[in-house]
C-alpha cells in the first residue's frame, strides 16, 4: 500500500480511530499488528507467511538465547534465518547467474538453473530490523522481549515496515509497550510531516524521475549536457523519494502518538563523506555502523585495518541496496571517497582549511558521481555515462528548465534551516506556514501526476 | 563512521510544523480555493479549433483535454466522430485520418476527429458520459470496432474499463492498488457518480492543469503555455507504423468472436447509443471496416455472421447503420487500422451511401 494513495487514507481512516479506542487497552498492539499484516497483505498476501515465519523464529530463538549459556550458537540460528531468507529471495538469482558465468569462464559447461523468485516488499528493511534486535538481546543491550504480540508488531508495525526507517528495539519496543498518548500536537505534527513528504515524493521526485527516466533509459543517445542534468536530477530525485517516504512514515506515527527515528537530516549539505552518511538514510547507516563496522573493528586498530573496515562497510551497504554489480560498485566509490577523505583529514592540508561552502559543494559533487552506478541499468551502463560525460558532444540537454524552480527552493530552504537568524524565523511566521501548506496542497491537487509511483527504496 | 550521530526526537525542528489553527485555517482556505478554482477564466476559449486536429497520442488519458476538445468541437464542427483509435488514426498521420479525408472530399470543415486512442465501448461509453457533455444534440458518427468482440480481447465485466482506463471514473477517484484493486475502484467508481460533488469534481478536473509532461518536451517554454492555451498542439510525435499489413511475415487471424448477448463492449456500445439518444443527438453507426483480409476461412465465416447479427440487433431499435464494403488489402495497416487511402476509400463510400446523413441534409428536409 502506498502512503499516497486513496487506499491508504481509507485504511487510516479506519486504523486511526480504531487505535485512539483501543490505545489504553491490552488490544492496542493486536490492532496494530492486524492492521500492519493488512497494509502489508495488500501487496501481496502470499509473503505475509515470510514475515510471520520469521517473526517466530527470531521470538523464540532470541528467547532462548538470552537463558542459554550457548548464545552465539543461538545467535548464529537467528542470523541464519534472515540472513538465509535475504539471500534466497534477493541475491539467489544474482549468486546463481555469476557462479555460472564463472563456470563457464573456467571451462565448465554446466549451467546451475537460474531462480529468480519474487523480491518480497521491504525484505532488506524488516529482516535488518529483526537481526539488530536479536544482536542487542545478545550483546544485553536490551531484554528479550516476552510478549509475542509486541515483539511482532515491533517488526512490522506498518508506518516503516516496507522502506524503514529502521527501529531499534530499545527506541520503539518500549513504546509499543506504553501506549504513547496522541495529542493534538502530535496528531498536527504528525500531518505536516506526512504532507511534506508527500509533496517531496509526488510533486518534486515523481517529476525529476520523469526527466532522469527518459536519459537513463537510453543513455547511450544523450550527450554530456543531458547526462550531466539527468544525474544532478536523481541525486534530487532519490533524496526527494526516500526522505518524502521516510517524512510520510514518521508522520503517520507521529499522529498515532508514536516516535521513528529521524532517517535524513539535510544530507546535501555534508561537508564531508562520514558526516554525509551521518545524515543520508540515518537508520541504515547506523545500522552498518553498529553491526558491520564496529564489530569488524572500527577505527580502534591500526590504520591499514580502520581502512579495510570503511571499505568493507561500505561494499557490504552496496550489496545490501540490490543484488548487482552496479550497487556493490557504487559502495565502492563511497568507500573509497570515505578512505580519501579520513587520510585527507588527517594532514593540515588546503582541502581541510578550504571554506564550508566549497566543502559542501565537493561532498555534493562527489554523492551525485557515485549516484550514476546506483542508477544505471549496469554497470556497463554507468561506465558507458561517465565515459560519454567527459567524451560526447555537447548538444542541448533539454533540460525543463522549471525544474530548477523547486530545486532551488529546498537548496535555499536547507542552508536558511542551517542558520539561527531572521532569515530561519521567517519560516516559522504563521502566515508563511499556512501560505506554504496551502500552495503544496493546490499544487498537488491541480498540477502534478495523477498517477501513483512507486518508491525507488521499495526495491530494496 | 564514527562519525555519524543520531538525532533524537525532540531535538528535530520540522520544516513545516503547523498548529490545529494553523490546520483549520489552512483547510478552509484549501476548500474556499478549490470551490472557486473552477469558475476562474485563465483558460481563453480558442476562437478556432484547428482543422485535422486530434488529441496528442500522449494525452490520451487525459480526458480533461477532452472534454475542452469536444466542447469547443460542438460549436464549430457540424459532425463529431467519436471512437477509438481506428477513428483516431492509429496508422495514419493526422492529415490523412477518415475526419480529414471527409473534410477533403467535402471540402468544408465539416467533421471533427474526436476518437482516442484504446477507447474500446465501454471505456467510451463512460467518456461520453462523464466527460464529454457539450456534444449533446450535435450528429455524431460513431465507430463501433468488432476487433473489441474477439475471444482474445474479452472483458469481464467493468474490468476492462479500469484495467486501462481508471481516471475515467470521476475525477476526484484516485489510484488504487494491490489485490482488491478492482473491487475499489468499482465501489469507488459508483460511489463517485452518485455523489454530490460530481459536478464540481468535473468542474476542478477541468481546471487541473499538467505542464509536466509537456515541460519535458518543450523544455525552455513557459508553463503558463501549456495551462493557458485551451488546446495542447496535435502532433504527429508517438510511433506510427504506416506501412500495410502484408509487408511484415503475418498468419492468417484465427480468432472466435463473443455473441452480442454475452459481450459486455456491445452491452457497452448499447449503453452509448442509449446515452446519445437520451442526449437528443442524431446518430450514425459505423461498423468496422475490419480486415478480413487478415483472417483465416473460419475467423472469416464467423465475422460474417457476427456482423449480421450486430446490424440486426441495431436494425431492431432502427439506429441507423452503415457497414462499410471490405477496403482494398493494401490499404490496411493491421487487423483494423486503415492506412490514409483506406480512409480516403472509407470517405468516399460513406458520402456515397450516406450522402443525406453526412452532409446534414436529412434535417433539412
Amino acid at each position: 500500500m502506498l502512503f499516497h494513495s486513496v487506499d491508504f487514507l481509507v485504511f487510516f481512516a479506519i486504523v486511526f480511530p480504531v487505535h485512539l479506542l483501543l490505545r489504553r487497552t491490552r488490544f492496542m498492539n493486536g490492532w496494530l499488528l492486524l492492521s500492519s499484516y493488512f497494509f502489508y497483505a495488500w501487496w501481496n498476501p502470499v509473503y505475509l507467511l515470510l514475515i510471520i515465519g520469521t517473526t517466530l523464529v527470531d521470538f523464540y530463538v532470541v528467547r532462548t538465547m538470552e537463558l542459554s549459556p550457548r548464545k552465539k550458537l543461538w545467535l548464529c540460528l537467528s542470523l541464519l534465518s534472515n540472513l538465509g531468507a535475504l539471500a534466497f529471495f534477493k541475491y539467489i538469482r544474482f549468486f546463481t547467474q555469476n557462479l555460472n558465468g564463472l563456470l563457464s569462464f573456467v571451462g565448465v559447461h554446466t549451467a546451475l538453473p537460474v531462480l529468480d523468485p519474487v523480491l518480497p516488499l521491504g525484505i532488506s528493511f524488516f529482516t535488518f530490523q529483526s537481526i539488530s534486535y536479536a544482536i542487542d538481546v545478545y550483546r544485553g543491550d536490551f531484554p528479550a522481549e516476552q510478549n509475542l504480540l509486541r515483539y511482532a508488531t515491533y517488526v512490522s508495525f506498518f508506518p516503516q515496515m516496507i522502506s524503514g526507517p529502521i527501529c531499534r528495539a530499545g527506541s520503539l519496543i518500549p513504546q509499543l509497550r506504553s501506549a504513547p498518548p496522541v495529542s493534538v500536537s502530535a496528531f498536527t505534527s504528525g500531518a505536516s510531516l506526512f504532507l511534506t513528504g508527500l509533496f517531496k515524493k509526488v510533486a518534486l521526485a515523481d517529476y525529476l524521475g520523469m526527466y532522469v527516466d527518459r536519459i537513463y533509459g537510453a543513455p547511450e543517445n544523450f550527450q554530456s549536457p543531458a547526462l550531466i542534468m539527468a544525474t544532478f536530477s536523481f541525486a534530487w530525485q532519490i533524496y526527494f523519494d526516500f526522505s518524502g517516504y521516510t517524512d510520510m512514515a514518521r508522520g503517520v506515527a507521529r499522529a498515532m502518538g508514536f516516535h521513528l527515528t529521524r532517517n535524513f537530516n539535510a544530507p546535501y549539505t555534508a561537508s564531508d563523506l562520514g558526516d554525509f552518511w551521518g545524515r543520508w538514510n540515518i537508520t541504515v547507516s547506523m545500522w552498518f555502523r553498529d553491526y558491520v563496522y564496529i564489530p569488524l573493528g572500527g577505527s580502534r586498530q591500526d590504520r591499514f585495518k580502520t581502512v579495510r573496515n570503511v571499505f568493507l562497510t561500505m561494499i557490504t551497504s552496496g550489496i545490501w541496496h540490490g543484488a548487482s554489480w552496479s550497487f556493490i560498485l557504487w559502495g565502492a566509490v563511497h568507500g573509497i571517497g570515505r578512505m580519501a577523505t579520513r587520510e585527507l583529514s588527517f594532514l593540515n592540508s588546503a582541502v581541510s582549511r578550504m571554506p564550508l561552502a566549497v566543502q559542501r559543494a565537493g561532498v555534493f559533487l562527489f554523492v551525485t558521481f557515485a549516484w550514476i552506478f546506483f542508477r544505471a541499468r549496469s554497470v556497463g551502463d554507468g561506465c558507458m555515462i561517465v565515459l560519454r560525460m567527459f567524451s560526447s558532444g555537447w548538444a542541448d540537454p533539454r533540460f525543463p528548465v522549471i525544474l530548477l524552480i523547486p530545486i532551488a527552493v529546498v537548496w535555499t530552504y536547507q542552508i536558511i534551516d542551517a542558520m539561527e537568524g531572521p532569515a530561519r524565523r521567517f519560516w516559522d511566521v504563521a502566515p508563511v506556514r499556512i501560505g506554504l501548506a496551502v500552495l503544496m496542497i493546490l499544487y498537488l491537487a491541480l498540477v502534478s501526476q495523477s498517477s501513483a509511483q512507486t518508491f525507488i527504496y521499495f526495491n530494496f | 563512521m564514527e562519525s555519524m550521530q543520531a538525532t533524537r526526537p525532540d531535538q528535530e525542528r520540522l520544516a513545516l510544523n503547523l498548529s490545529l489553527r494553523d490546520w483549520l485555517v489552512v483547510a478552509l482556505l484549501v476548500l474556499v480555493l478549490l470551490a472557486a478554482a473552477p469558475s476562474i477564466p485563465f483558460r481563453p476559449r480558442a476562437p478556432r479549433v484547428e482543422r485535422d486536429y486530434r488529441i496528442p497520442f500522449a494525452l490520451s488519458s487525459r480526458y480533461d483535454v477532452y472534454r475542452r476538445y469536444t466542447t469547443l468541437a460542438a460549436d464549430q464542427f457540424a459532425t463529431l466522430l467519436v471512437g477509438d483509435s481506428v477513428v483516431w488514426g492509429q496508422c495514419s498521420l493526422k492529415t490523412d485520418t477518415l475526419a480529414h479525408h471527409l473534410n477533403e472530399l467535402t471540402k468544408q470543415p465539416r467533421f471533427a476527429n474526436c476518437g482516442l486512442d484504446g477507447m474500446h465501448p465501454i471505456a467510451l461509453a463512460d467518456l461520453l458520459e462523464f466527460h464529454a457533455p457539450a456534444i449533446a444534440r450535435t450528429r455524431v458518427l460513431v465507430q463501433f470496432d468488432p476487433l473489441w468482440m474477439m475471444e482474445e480481447l474479452r472483458a469481464e465485466k467493468g474490468h476492462v474499463t479500469l484495467y486501462n482506463r481508471p481516471d475515467l471514473v470521476p475525477r476526484l477517484a484516485a489510484h488504487f492498488t494491490g489485490p482488491f484493486r478492482e473491487t475499489a475502484s468499482l465501489s469507488w467508481s459508483h460511489l463517485m457518480r452518485n455523489s454530490p460533488l460530481k459536478d464540481w469534481g468535473e468542474r476542478l478536473a477541468d481546471t487541473r492543469v499538467d505542464f509536466l509532461a509537456w515541460s519535458l518536451d518543450h523544455p525552455y517554454e513557459s508553463p503558463l503555455r501549456a495551462i493557458s492555451s485551451t488546446l495542447p498542439p496535435s502532433e504527429d510525435l508517438h510511433r506510427q507504423r504506416l506501412v500495410r499489413w502484408d509487408e511484415h511475415p503475418t498468419l492468417p487471424m484465427d480468432s472466435s468472436w463473443s455473441s452480442p448477448d454475452e459481450s459486455e463492449q456491445w452491452k457497452a456500445f448499447r449503453r452509448i447509443l442509449s446515452l446519445l439518444e437520451r442526449r437528443g443527438n442524431r446518430v450514425l453507426v459505423v461498423l468496422g471496416p475490419m480486415n478480413e483480409h487478415m483472417m483465416d476461412i473460419p475467423t472469416r465465416t464467423a465475422y460474417g455472421k457476427l456482423k449480421a447479427a450486430l446490424l440486426a440487433d441495431l436494425a431492431k431499435d432502427g439506429v441507423r447503420v452503415f457497414a462499410p464494403s471490405l477496403l482494398d488489402s493494401a490499404h490496411y495497416a493491421d487487423i483494423c487500422h486503415p492506412l490514409g487511402p483506406g480512409y480516403d476509400s472509407l470517405a468516399r463510400e460513406l458520402l456515397l451511401k450516406e450522402s443525406a446523413w453526412m452532409l446534414g441534409l436529412d434535417e433539412t428536409r
